[in-house]
């Protein structure tokens, strides 16, 4: 029955891009520690199924809502909006300076420069830290019920932008350490 | 997830990877992106403004290996076509000529975007729509 309900609900939780992580870790821990299998090996097979299957939403719930990217991105398609394969588009001149920026890390990736890379480190988290503090005045005003397109809008665009900038961090971490 | 022989190919030695000016009047710029996956790329054309057939083509892309592939394919497909057969492009040949995988669809569809934006780009800057 509980797998009707969405993550939110399930923890009691008011949805929202912002969570209060203790409250969320402590209803986890209570609902792991009245469901998790190894308490109920004495009940009927029926009944550790449903034990099961209880701990594993737990678990799917808990993981999706704990990471502030997986939250939103499921806040997100509650509102009925497709994050996966959706084909959203950035504004064009987001897109070119990821352009400028994947061009500077495959010059970086060919002949690092301990300097540049450094620079380029500082320069991305700048950007993050700013897409971070752009987005919170939308995040605080959010409400479930009364959300605008604008605000869905600007936290979708904000969601996409992370994920670019997540790529440019992986790809920057595979290069060789400093030395 | 294996990749295609084709797909490989393209990935390795990839086809007129490179930059026009984008500042010409018969050049067109696209610039498209899939941002569920970061992946981003540009696709250029130089059209003959006399008989409207595409003489060069430059992609850039920054992603999987049949984001890239579908591009640099789209280049090769798109030297010599007019305009307005290269708007027929259709991302379906893409999927079939690369043995894409369905997961990997939507790198096609990137490359027909990309298409159709640059395409779009140099009809706008010649007065053509």
């Amino acid at each position: 029955m509980e797998n009707k309900q969405n993550f939110f609900e399930f923890f009691g939780l008011e949805p929202s891009p912002l969570l209060d992580e203790q409250a969320l870790k402590k209803k986890y821990y209570d609902n792991m520690r009245a469901w998790h299998p190894d308490l109920h090996t004495l009940k009927s097979e029926e009944e550790q199924e449903k034990m099961l299957d209880r701990s594993t939403f737990n678990n799917r719930a808990f993981q999706t809502l704990l990471e502030p990217d997986k939250r939103l991105a499921y806040l997100l398609e509650l509102h009925g909006r497709q994050i996966e394969g959706s084909g959203a588009q950035l504004p064009p001149d987001f897109l070119m300076e990821m352009m400028e920026w994947n061009e500077k890390l495959a010059e970086l990736e060919m002949d690092p420069h301990e300097q540049e890379l450094a620079a380029f480190r500082q320069k991305l988290e700048e950007l993050e830290n700013q897409l971070q503090k752009d987005i919170l005045p939308v995040m605080q005003a959010y409400r479930f019920h009364s959300a605008s397109e604008e605000q869905l809008d600007a936290l979708q665009n904000f969601l996409f932008k992370r994920r670019y900038l997540l790529r440019i961090k992986e790809k920057l971490s595979t290069f060789a350490p400093p030395s | 997830m294996a990749y295609s022989e084709k797909v490989l190919d393209h990935f390795n030695n990839p086809r007129n990877v490179g930059t026009l000016d984008k500042s010409k009047k018969n050049v067109g710029t696209g610039l498209v992106g899939a941002p569920e996956c970061g992946d981003v790329m540009r696709l250029q054309i130089e059209v003959d403004e006399k008989t409207g057939v595409i003489k060069d083509a430059k992609f850039k892309t920054f992603g999987c290996g049949s984001a890239i592939a579908s591009s640099s394919l789209a280049t090769e497909w798109l030297k010599g076509k007019a305009i307005d057969d290269a708007l027929q492009i259709d991302n379906m040949a893409i999927v079939e000529e690369l043995e894409l995988p369905p997961v990997k669809i939507h790198c096609s569809v990137l490359a027909e975007d990309a298409i159709k934006a640059a395409i779009e780009d140099y009809k706008k800057k010649n007065g053509l729509e």
